[in-house]
């Protein structure tokens, strides 16, 4: 589904990600670590096109090849992407967004009620008419952001960086029962520290990146427990 | 834009009275009520308020305006229109509003001049008076013909106590428009001037104020918001710390959609030491940041752009009366030809 080939990235001629090499699966999940600086973000970002990056490498979806792409184009054809820190937006109400991306032509009223259960599911009726993202907790804007998320049409892959971070434990229970019925039957790439939120989704391998490389790559609860104990010092490229 | 256009969008509120004035020709209601009174200019009583409250000099030839007078313990809304339908006409205003002591007013104005004429000159000269602990809340909505050349000249005198809050807007294109109000402000009295304009190709803009803190503990503050699409903006808005234990603050916000011309320059004069004087200004373009987060969300480019304008522009109504805000809201979600 995503082929990633050789992909390189630079920023301002440093060199963020280093010939990177992945494929992704329909309806595979992975599970992105990595220390902090390592490159996670950036990949995420650049595969989307998000941030002033020069990359250069092949990046193709369902075999179309999205590089040069804008990004709501590779909206459009499928790829759907969380921030681990979303802007806020003055003036913009979240409902303004809600009814631009639902297309919806009624009252502000009417689209609150429609509304009205994927908002419940996040606990989250009250950010409806709130300016997005400005003076939210961390909490809160995951679970906005992971909502307009839901909204989009005929998504394919989920890339989700962070979405369990600022959370609080009951909240990450919540976001992972959402984030695991939004997957199913997609693919997803998840970047994740804590790793709490990973009880609740069923991802099928993990990658490590460090440095801008990926390192290594293997069974999730086994770099998992490895970053537990150990952090990041025992990986390296030979393990590959 | 058309008349009627205008008057059911723009300016009507369902404010009671409403007082037109076409061209140069007199008011079209005067009322001598035990709250309030409204005269012409030219009217006998209109001229002995206008001797008696010693306002600024009006050389006009030909002219025509109004004299508000909101009577003490009173609490008024009143709406009015200035507008000209004649090519080429020049309108001269001379205004006068008076607020005595203990009461309040509200005044929503919307001035404009048919779709069709061209060419056309406003100057006023305007006087307002606040009375001891009495309100003003003054709301103005221009839309001038992208030919029009706008000159008011505005005088606010805030006795102790009072309240004078301005909410002014220029959302269609226009030629010039140089306003400059000053306000003069004696103790404990507080002043708030916001500014929403859009500044258009060809257009030139010449908008700012000045607030003399005169009086002990009083405050104010000048707060302009400019989106700009070309044209020149100029903003000289100062603020004048004279008495003891005054607070002032001065903001520009502009944000440049497509290129134009936009020069900021605060002024704070403290005259005293017991004075606190701030001012913050930011020119930026659009926010590639916020552009490329709405495209993750499935909107182009040109939609991101017009959600942000949009809530540019609500941030600055934030705390401007709710008939403005609304009014504001309803003009810009009908933009037909996008920003």
């Amino acid at each position: 589904m995503l082929e990633i080939q050789k992909f390189t990235v630079k920023k301002q001629e440093k060199e963020l990600l280093k010939n990177i090499n992945l494929s992704v699966s329909k309806n595979e999940g992975i599970v992105v670590f990595g220390p902090n600086g390592g490159g996670k973000s950036t990949f995420f970002k650049s595969i989307m096109g998000v941030g002033d990056f020069q990359v250069s490498g092949k990046v193709t979806f369902n075999k179309k090849n999205i590089l040069n792409l804008d990004i709501e184009k590779k909206v459009q054809l499928g790829i759907n992407y969380m921030y681990q820190t979303a802007p806020l937006v003055k003036g913009v109400e979240l409902s303004n967004l809600l009814a631009l991306m639902k297309e919806f032509k009624g009252s502000l009223e009417e689209l609150y009620e429609e509304m009205r259960e994927p908002l419940k599911s996040l606990d989250m009726e009250y950010l409806f008419d709130r300016e997005i993202n400005v003076g939210l907790s961390g909490g809160e804007v995951k679970r906005s952001e992971l909502l307009t998320l839901s909204l989009l049409k005929d998504s394919k892959m989920y890339l989700l960086d962070e979405p369990d971070s600022g959370v609080d434990i009951e909240n990450v229970k919540r976001l992972g029962n959402f984030i695991n019925t939004m997957v199913k039957g997609k693919s997803y790439m998840i970047v994740t520290h804590s790793g709490e939120i990973l009880k609740y989704l069923n991802p099928d391998r993990g990658i490590v990146m460090i440095n801008g490389e990926l390192v290594f790559e293997g069974d999730v609860n086994e770099i998992l427990n490895e970053v537990r104990r150990n952090g990041y010092s025992n990986f390296s490229k030979k393990e590959l | 834009m058309d008349l009627e256009y205008f008057l059911e969008n723009y300016s009507m509120t369902g404010f009671h009275p409403y007082v037109v004035v076409n061209d140069n020709t007199g008011v079209n209601v005067e009322v001598n009520e035990a709250d309030y009174e409204i005269w012409d200019v030219k009217s006998k009583k209109g001229r002995e308020y206008i001797k008696k409250y010693n306002t600024q000099k009006n050389t006009f030839k030909e002219y025509t305006g109004y004299v508000i007078v909101v009577k003490k313990g009173a609490s008024v809304p009143i709406q009015t229109c200035f507008l000209t339908s004649q090519k080429g006409f020049v309108q001269n205003v001379q205004n006068l509003i008076v607020l005595e002591d203990d009461c309040e007013a509200e005044i929503f104005t919307g001035c404009l001049s048919n779709s069709h004429v061209n060419d056309n000159e406003h100057n006023a000269v305007v006087d307002m008076f606040v009375g001891k602990n009495s309100k003003l809340t003054f709301n103005m909505v221009h839309s001038w013909g992208k030919t029009s050349l706008v000159f008011p000249k505005t005088k606010v005198y805030v006795d102790e106590g009072g309240v004078f809050l301005s909410n002014y807007i220029v959302w269609d294109k226009v030629k010039t428009i140089v306003m400059n109000p000053k306000i003069y402000l004696k103790d404990n009295a507080k002043a708030v001037s916001k500014a929403l304009i859009y500044s258009h190709e060809g257009s030139d803009f010449d908008i700012g104020g000045t607030i003399e803190l005169k009086g002990k503990g009083s405050s104010g503050e000048i707060i302009s918001s400019i989106v700009s699409k070309g044209g020149k903006y100029i903003n000289h808005s100062e603020i004048v710390g004279e008495g003891v234990n005054t607070k002032g603050h001065v903001e520009c916000n502009a944000l440049l959609v497509d290129g134009g011309y936009v020069e900021a320059i605060p002024v704070l004069r403290a005259l005293n030491s017991e004075t606190e004087l701030t001012h913050e200004a930011s020119v930026g373009k659009i926010s590639k940041d916020e552009v490329e987060y709405f495209q993750t969300k499935g909107l182009n480019k040109d939609i991101a752009k017009e959600l942000i304008v949009k809530g540019f522009v609500n941030s600055s109504l934030k705390n401007m009366p709710d008939e403005v805000s609304k009014k504001m809201k309803d003009i810009i979600d009908g933009v037909k030809n996008g920003f």
